[in-house]
């Protein structure tokens, strides 16, 4: 019995033992697997508590505007709204949000409740579902103001039964607040301006300046916090800049206008103009016929026919080819070689060298040989005898082969780099092409390089190098740096960064200038831009008719780059007319035409005082006006504008005033300047003598189709080698560089 | 008095307090609710401690019965609270008789093996397949008679389970009462066959509860593929496991937990998980560590007592807090199906906390009349076990 009791007490004792062991062993267990979960997911857990509990909402700053010179609004930002669904509050928060929430959206933006409905129950877990996006504040209205309301309100406007228990309170759905960028004017002044995509600034001022526009986006923190309830703090977002151009919208849309009609009449693959204020630097336009919308970038229907735009989207290839060629500003981006537009400045280089003399005559005979070839002149006779002026103002290839032969290569790069022909100019704005490898320096020049590169075919430039320098030709002989922003603004209408002009080089003298000037005034008076006069107006220009490309592939680049006022000349206007449908034959008329009508509606909008025609009847409208007579008339004009200043600033106030109402903000003394000739134009019979200047054009035809048929002909001649222009192996690849 | 045993008692109590008012998002009125049963609880500590355990003994088969009474009186009287009748309102005070039913077992437990523990003492084997057997030989009442004292805890035991799951269909509770009744045998009896029989007879019967309310299978199948469970059983898991994991070895800090937006009614059963939020892996450990420091007093005092009846007394209460320490803690790491079961001392409830207190007075009590027994050697509770020579 005893030896029982004793094991019965063993017993127990070894029992409950097992017992206790059980459980501690079990609670071992569970220290380890805390260990477990911590180890394995404690991090992605407290992640997803984190993101639970903290969450960050980006407040998107306002993307800064664009405005002309003149503070017309041309790109702006206003804000849109996303309509997102929160399925996870609908579902689990109160049962019957998901009812007045869908029945709202159904009132509000028109999509049925039911739809909503099967949407949340899709994704039960989600927090953040878009239904409707790029809304505009007039759309999401009355969701806004909802939550304002009364029950009352709220019910009658959901048409819920009147003894609808809930309180009516819509949650879990909200608006998202972004911006959208919207041109005011579609179209103008795309190339200049570029378009954002997704907040991004592609192309143009919207892409060079896209870190000054964009902004810094704010935050919005909301967290819980120790009494678990919710907190929001605000990072306010910094709105971006306002940038302010040098462009003016009415000059733009000038230049605009005429541009996509000429685009029509000469059927050219593009038209592109600039103006440029010539002693600044800054552009007043700059237009390509490669119009887009950038509300909708993508869209081709601005620029092109439906059978077109069937044509185009036909191959993906061609159709983002052609959306590229759209987005690029032709100004910047494309090269051409310049022809004849570029003699003024080869005769400049001489000028200023000392090489050639103003009062020189040259022989032109027609045609030179150059080592194996022949290059001939425009004028395939030649011209004779012939003055440096006239040289210039007839275009004469020969002349200019002469000149630049005595100027040698190595002071006729030194000024090809100092007119900036070759490098960027460093404009603001984006992809300008850099034309250096399309050019050759000093030391890989050759003689017959150089004999091309004289008359300007040869080499490539762009639209903006070549404008560029020839403000320096005429305002004195300083090479400003292009640009086209004014001035930055900060959201709250601050300056804080303003362009005004950088002089780059000083590449000629002031004389070589008025030399240049008067040579480019006989150009249209009686050479080859004839066609450029603007009635009413003295300007001044040259042609140029340039082969592009293969030479056998016909295809012409047109110019006419001129100036106005001509005694103090305010504006340069280049016109390019790239592949006219009439090939070399009369190109050039289409440009002179153009720059003609441009000028003829710029200059007043600038107020430039018209000219009196017959302020000197010698000098204009006789075809027998002598190179004497014509350095006598630009002589005497000339001190007519010395007298100008010395009169101006005592009749201060007359002048300045009207300038405040045509001109707006506009400097004052960019007009006033050319207020010494108001009185001329009343008196003045300037029409008659315009007519008579037109008709005399007349005469001049025929040599000046000489200088549009000349390549062309010889070409199908076979009398002249066009790969004589280069050298030999390189043109037997069948590319020209 | 054993004041090591109240002293750890009272730091889970406490640390039980605190940390109901950070999860219930300083809900100060459920926090003196919840004093106020502690205070009477503690105060049932002392009183309890103070009556003889010959007189508990007495009671305890009233108290047994009373609270199977008032079990039943749940299906009538009952206030149905998120689908399920387990309360019972008097007045201003909810009570919930399931919770009276554990420590209901424990003392009729007690008092019924002791009584016949002579007998089944006796018996190295017992054979019930005799009874099969040789049917028409033996005399059946005598065969009854002779192994009452393994009969009736059975009874006891399946009574109980059973009136808590139909009532109540509360399977967590009727675990934890077949587990407390479970191991009360496994402590006294010789035989180990008669263990197994009574293990799978209930796991049969577990089965069979199971298959016959489904809604049971949803809970297995969503700790089974909790990734994949987006249902409610599964989500509350999911949230509890976000909570223990993401409050890293430190912890948050007092009161700082997030989760407890997520999880519902976090002061109550899933409270363990808030306490790994806010106090860290090692704050989750601290409290495991303070129950195995209990679990361990209990055992020190098993060891101390010599009478039977306050072996049973300690091994019913050191099973009902270990059982429901470990299940509890076991759900909320995703170890086990979620039953519903809540912490001891550090849940929200009442009842609960208020029988576990007295559990510890019933302790106390036994605890305290070790010595005189030991000098007696009489028991009329029943048997003596005599240290060992």
């Amino acid at each position: 019995m005893k030896s029982k009791v004793l094991n019965t007490a063993e017993r127990l004792k070894k029992r409950f033992n097992i017992i206790t062991f059980i459980f501690v062993g079990a609670m071992a267990i569970l220290v380890i697997s805390l260990f477990l979960i911590e180890l394995i997911n404690g991090k992605s857990y407290a992640r997803e508590t984190l993101n639970r509990t903290r969450t960050v909402t980006a407040i998107s700053a306002r993307r800064g505007d664009i405005l002309d010179r003149n503070n017309i609004l041309l790109a702006s930002s206003t804000m849109e709204y996303d309509l997102i669904l929160d399925p996870y509050i609908i579902l689990t928060e109160n049962t019957n949000y998901l009812e007045v929430t869908s029945a709202l959206i159904e009132k509000c933006f028109g999509i049925p409740a039911e739809e909503i409905r099967q949407t949340a129950l899709e994704s039960p877990g989600s927090k953040y579902v878009p239904l409707l996006k790029e809304l505009t504040y007039n759309d999401v209205r009355e969701f806004v103001e909802f939550s304002d309301k009364t029950y009352e309100e709220r019910r009658e406007f959901l048409d819920f039964p009147e003894d609808y228990a809930d309180s009516l309170k819509a949650k879990g759905a909200w608006l998202e607040e972004g911006y959208s960028r919207n041109y005011t004017y579609g179209p103008f002044a795309c190339s200049v301006l570029g378009y954002v995509e997704n907040g991004i600034g592609k192309y143009g001022i919207e892409k060079y300046y896209n870190k000054d526009l964009t902004g810094t986006d704010g935050e919005k923190y909301s967290y819980l916090n120790d009494e678990n309830q919710k907190e929001n703090v605000y990072k306010d977002a910094q709105d971006g800049n306002t940038i302010q151009l040098t462009i003016d919208y009415n000059i733009e849309s000038i230049v605009e206008k005429h541009m996509m009609d000429m685009l029509e009449e000469s059927g050219a693959s593009t038209v592109a103009v600039t103006i440029q204020k010539a002693d600044t630097g800054e552009f007043l336009a700059m237009a390509d016929t490669g119009i887009f919308d950038p509300n909708s970038p993508r869209d081709l229907s601005v620029r092109y026919t439906e059978e077109e735009i069937a044509y185009i989207s036909d191959d993906n290839e061609r159709a983002s080819r052609t959306l590229a060629e759209n987005w690029d500003n032709y100004c910047i981006s494309y090269s051409y070689e310049p022809g004849s537009t570029f003699k003024a400045f080869t005769v400049a280089a001489g000028l200023e060298e000392g090489v050639i003399d103003e009062d020189q005559f040259f022989y032109c005979d027609g045609s030179t040989p150059m080592r194996d070839y022949i290059i001939h002149c425009a004028q395939i006779d030649g011209h004779g005898e012939i003055s440096l002026t006239d040289a210039l103002a007839e275009s004469c290839n020969l002349a200019m082969m002469d000149i630049a032969e005595q100027e040698g290569i190595d002071i006729f790069s030194k000024y090809q780099s100092q007119f900036g022909f070759g490098p960027l100019t460093d404009i603001d704005l984006p992809n300008e092409l850099n034309s250096k490898s399309l050019m050759r320096g000093r030391d890989t020049l050759t003689d017959i390089d150089l004999a091309t590169y004289s008359f300007g075919q040869g080499f490539n430039v762009t639209m903006v190098q070549m404008s560029s320098a020839f403000c320096s030709l005429i305002n004195g002989g300083t090479y400003y740096k292009p640009f086209v922003a004014k001035g930055i603004y900060n959201a709250s209408g601050e300056l804080i960064k303003s362009n005004g002009k950088t002089v780059v080089s000083q590449p000629v003298s002031e004389e070589t200038c008025n030399f240049i000037k008067q040579a480019l005034r006989r150009v249209v008076t009686d050479g080859t831009g004839t066609d450029a006069v603007v009635p009413g107006y003295i300007t001044a220009g040259k042609t140029g008719t340039a082969q592009k490309g293969k030479r056998n592939e016909d295809l012409w680049v047109a110019s006419f780059i001129g100036f106005a006022p001509y005694e103090n000349p305010e504006i340069v206007c280049y016109v390019v007319i790239d592949e006219p449908a009439s090939g070399g034959d009369g190109s050039s008329e289409y440009a002179c035409e153009l720059f003609s009508r441009i000028m003829g509606d710029v200059l007043p909008y600038l107020n430039a005082v018209p000219a009196s025609m017959d302020y000197d009847p010698t000098g204009k409208g006789s075809p027998d006006v002598t190179e004497e007579e014509d350095l006598d008339y630009s002589g005497e004009e000339t001190d007519e504008e010395d007298d100008a200043p010395d009169v101006e600033p005592e009749e201060d106030g007359e002048p300045s005033d009207e300038e405040d109402e045509d001109g707006g903000e506009e400097d004052g003394d960019w007009y006033q300047e050319d207020t010494w000739e108001e009185d001329a134009w009343e008196e003045d019979a300037w029409e008659e003598d315009a007519w008579a200047e037109d008709t005399w054009d007349e005469n001049t035809w025929e040599e000046d189709t000489w200088d549009e048929n000349a390549w062309e002909e010889d070409y199908y001649s076979g009398d002249y080698d066009y790969g004589g222009y280069y050298d030999e192996p390189v043109y037997a690849d069948g590319e020209w560089y | 008095m054993d004041w090591m045993l109240l002293l750890i008692v009272a730091a889970l109590v406490i640390f039980g307090l605190i940390m109901q008012y950070s999860a219930s998002s300083y809900d100060l009125d459920l926090v003196k609710k919840q004093g106020i049963f502690a205070a009477a609880g503690f105060a049932a500590v002392f009183l309890i401690s103070l009556i003889p355990p010959r007189i508990i003994n007495k009671l305890s088969l009233a108290f047994y019965g009373a609270s199977l009474v008032m079990t039943g009186a749940t299906a009538v009287l009952g206030r149905t609270v998120k689908g399920a009748r387990r309360w019972i309102e008097i007045g201003p005070v909810r009570f919930q008789p399931s919770e009276m039913v554990k420590a209901g077992l424990i003392l009729a437990l007690a008092c019924v093996i002791c009584k016949y523990f002579h007998e089944i003492n006796g018996l190295e084997r017992i054979r019930f397949t005799e009874f099969f057997r040789n049917y028409k030989e033996i005399d059946k009442k005598v065969f009854l008679r002779e192994r009452r004292g393994y009969l009736l805890p059975i009874l006891l035991i399946a009574a109980a389970a059973a009136l808590v799951v139909i009532v109540t269909k509360d399977l967590g509770t009727a675990i934890i009462i077949f587990g407390i009744g479970f191991l009360i045998l496994l402590s006294v009896s010789p035989g180990i066959r008669y263990l197994l029989t009574v293990l799978i007879v209930a796991a049969c019967a577990g089965v069979g509860f199971t298959l016959l309310f489904p809604y049971r299978m949803g809970r297995i199948s969503a700790w089974l593929d909790l990734q994949h469970n987006t249902s409610d059983l599964g989500y509350q898991i999911q949230e509890g496991l976000y909570a223990i994991g993401s409050g890293g070895w430190f912890g948050r800090g007092l009161g700082k937990s997030v989760q407890k937006v997520f999880i519902p009614e976090p002061h109550t059963d899933m409270i363990f998980t808030i306490v790994c939020e806010e106090l860290g892996i090692i704050g989750g450990i601290f409290l495991i560590v303070l129950f195995v420091i209990l679990l361990l007093r209990l055992r020190r005092i098993y060891h101390e007592i010599t009478d039977l009846y306050g072996k049973i007394i300690v091994a019913g209460v050191t099973a009902h807090i270990g059982l429901q320490s470990v299940i509890n803690m076991a759900v909320m790491a995703n170890l086990l199906p979620n039953t519903g079961v809540p912490l001891p001392f550090i849940s929200y409830g009442g009842t609960s906390l208020l029988i576990l207190l007295g559990e510890i007075g019933l302790v106390l009590s036994v605890y305290r009349e070790r010595l005189d027994r030991a000098k007696n050697n009489v028991y009329d509770t029943g048997y003596v076990i005599r240290e060992t020579q």
